[in-house]
């Protein structure tokens, strides 16, 4: 799989200024219409003004992209490969972290901690089982002595301790 | 204002306090060696400790693990080509060919003298400067603080990342974000969609640490780590002068590094340009006035000195708009802000009038981090090589952890994991796409007070927008942005022309 830059920043451009019209409208029909502020500054303005902002930006991100593109009045940065293996190794780390945020109440703080570390080392091809455990409860112990004990704060609990 | 001084130095004068510089001085160091870990994930990280501290021990902290990343940086720049921060780049165009040669002790120790002059330099500029500058600030109103928002927020965006609508658009996204909560006037709640933890808006310290070391670990992770690698160092040649920096290497040092500290200091003070151009505009420049310009990247010393003397300098007039404005000129600045609003302060010309003695004790402390930083550095020397060897595996799942037990720890809310979260994951996809991420943080600090200074202007104007054109002040701030503006568009317009 290849990565265009010019076809990325063009489809960016749409999405921004997609996201940021339909933004626009619900800013504009939910909270200006129905809250009125001194001098036609309500608490809606400030928001419309980001938004405004974003949607003439992504239209000038889009124009700009393209007619570079359509005049090729700058060199084509061209496509670079997009390696498989990174996009599956930041997958793995991010769905790793989605499931240590979902088991921290359920397992409790240190129990989802030490299996996220391990599963962190073991996707990093750490073989050794010794330096695994001993950065484990180093890491356990420091986070106990420094915040819970130094800092009075409670981590969750969960059904183990 | 002597007794204000006086108070300052019995704050900053405690066995804690120095022992935080030293202690500080030696984190920074640690882990601006180590590639993969900077001085702003080091400062993010470490920012919600300071929640219980005195603020100009917080302070002290902070600003020492900055200055001791800044030449921590040049470590494994020198030794093995990787910078281990974005600006230390610049120094190993010559330190790591010095080390080729076997000079990579001389190489490290240019690197730390440099650095600390330059960092000496910068201080004394903030120190002599902010107090003036905020004494300006004074005579600001809201028109004039409005518009020099805008100004600062263009300025940051037109230099970050790789192009100016990517910057505006990273501003303009960091001012929407700042508006999620409730309005500051009329109370009225925005954008919390049911969610009661939003009705605040979104806390500033777990948003810093997802964008800033968060979305860098998980870049730093993306790549193919096989194991613990083992690092083969260079030899170091027999001379004993090869080693060590000698007068003649001295004397051919001081012009680039009184250059790169004058150089960087200037830049600094601008917001939005970083300690990284400041390095590789010194070194530029020094190699253009040099008289044998084809030694450098073969070796030159006085491109180390040049490098190294100018990104320190920028660290310290960062700090000037943002103690005098309030206007967070970077990242760092930005953090800084942070610690400062977990404290209570609001940086900005008043707090030389409210918190004389806070601003004072961060002085002193600046210039006592330099000679830490000079200290420590020598003892680091020493040990760089083991300091590089600290694998990468080891140390980024373990920071990982502590990026959420941080953001945890701030409010003890499950909320803030989840924010730290989603915001690590925008800006590792903000910088994979080639949007900076510093924009959106300063647009989210400064979006506030935006939008009150606004406001507030219209009140006086009783709804005319002309207020902002008729004082000459807010008039100037108005017409520079726009200078600014078409100057970047054009320049990197000819720039994409000319790849």
């Amino acid at each position: 799989m290849k990565r265009n830059k010019f076809f990325e920043d063009l489809i960016i451009g749409g999405v921004l200024f997609t996201l940021s019209s339909i933004a626009y409208l619900l800013i504009y029909y939910d909270l200006h219409k129905n809250f009125k502020g001194e001098y036609g500054f309500s608490p809606a303005t400030f928001p419309l003004m980001a938004m405004g902002s974003m949607i003439i930006l992504s239209i000038c991100l889009f124009a700009s992209t393209l007619y570079k593109r359509v005049t090729k009045k700058s060199e084509d940065p061209g496509t670079e490969r997009l390696d498989r293996a990174q996009v599956k190794q930041v997958a793995t780390i991010l769905f790793i972290l989605i499931i240590y945020i979902g088991i921290i109440n359920m397992l409790g703080f240190y129990l989802s901690t030490i299996l996220a570390n391990v599963a962190l080392m073991l996707l990093l091809k750490v073989k050794n089982w010794f330096r695994i455990s001993v950065s484990s409860a180093i890491l356990i112990l420091s986070i106990f002595l420094f915040f819970e004990k130094g800092m009075n704060i409670t981590f969750p609990r969960g059904f183990l301790f | 204002m002597l007794d204000i001084f006086g108070q300052s130095l019995v704050i900053v004068f405690t066995i804690s306090n120095l022992f935080m510089i030293v202690f500080g001085v030696f984190i920074g160091m640690l882990l601006g060696a180590i590639p993969g870990l900077t001085g702003i994930m080091a400062i993010a990280l470490l920012l919600p400790f300071t929640f219980t501290m005195h603020p100009v021990s917080a302070l002290i902290l902070l600003i020492s693990i900055y200055k001791g990343a800044m030449f921590g940086g040049s470590i494994p720049s020198i030794l093995m080509n990787i910078p281990g921060t974005p600006p230390a780049a610049a120094t190993a165009l010559d330190g790591y060919p010095l080390s080729l040669q076997g000079k990579s002790q001389k190489a490290l120790k240019i690197a730390l003298y440099s650095s600390v002059m330059g960092d000496v330099f910068s201080d004394l500029i903030l120190i002599t400067v902010a107090g003036f500058l905020a004494g300006i600030a004074l005579k600001f109103g809201p028109p004039e603080y409005s518009m020099l928002i805008i100004f600062s927020l263009t300025t940051i965006g037109a230099v970050s990342g790789d192009t100016l609508l990517k910057g505006l658009l990273s501003a303009a996204g960091g001012l929407f974000i700042a508006t999620v909560g409730l309005d500051p006037v009329t109370a009225t709640p925005r954008f919390f969609f049911g969610i009661v933890e939003l009705y605040d808006g979104f806390s500033l310290l777990p948003m810093l640490i997802g964008l800033f070391a968060l979305s860098e670990i998980l870049r730093q992770l993306e790549e193919k780590i096989g194991g613990i690698a083992k690092v083969a160092f260079l030899p170091l040649s027999g001379k004993p002068e090869d080693q060590k920096v000698t007068k003649e290497d001295m004397k051919r040092c001081l012009i680039p590094i009184l250059r790169g500290s004058i150089l960087g200091g200037f830049l600094g003070s601008i917001p939005g340009i970083g300690p990284t151009v400041g390095a590789f505009m010194s070194y530029a420049e020094t190699r253009r006035s040099s008289k044998n310009p084809s030694l450098f990247g073969k070796g030159a010393i006085e491109g180390v000195a040049a490098a190294e003397s100018a990104n320190s300098a920028v660290c310290g007039a960062n700090m000037i708009p943002l103690l005098a404005l309030g206007i967070p000129g970077d990242a760092v600045a930005a953090i800084i802000m942070g610690a400062f609003m977990i404290q209570g302060l609001a940086p900005g010309p008043l707090i030389f009038q409210t918190h004389l003695d806070i601003i004072y004790g961060f002085f002193i402390s600046l210039i006592l981090a330099n000679i830490a930083n000079f200290f420590v550095g020598l003892i680091s020397i020493k040990f760089a090589r083991r300091l590089t060897r600290i694998s990468k595996v080891m140390i980024l799942p373990i920071v990982l952890i502590l990026c959420f037990t941080g953001s945890y720890a701030i409010n003890t809310s499950f909320f803030d994991i989840k924010v730290t979260f989603i915001f690590g994951l925008l800006g590792y996809l903000m910088t994979k796409f080639g949007f900076p991420i510093a924009p959106m943080l300063i647009g989210f600090i400064l979006g506030p007070m935006a939008e009150l200074a606004v406001r507030q202007s219209l009140i006086i104007s009783k709804g005319s927008a002309l207020i902002f054109f008729k004082r000459p002040i807010s008039l100037a701030f108005i017409i520079i942005t726009v200078l600014a503006i078409v100057y970047t568009g054009i320049k990197n317009s000819r720039k994409s022309q000319n790849i």
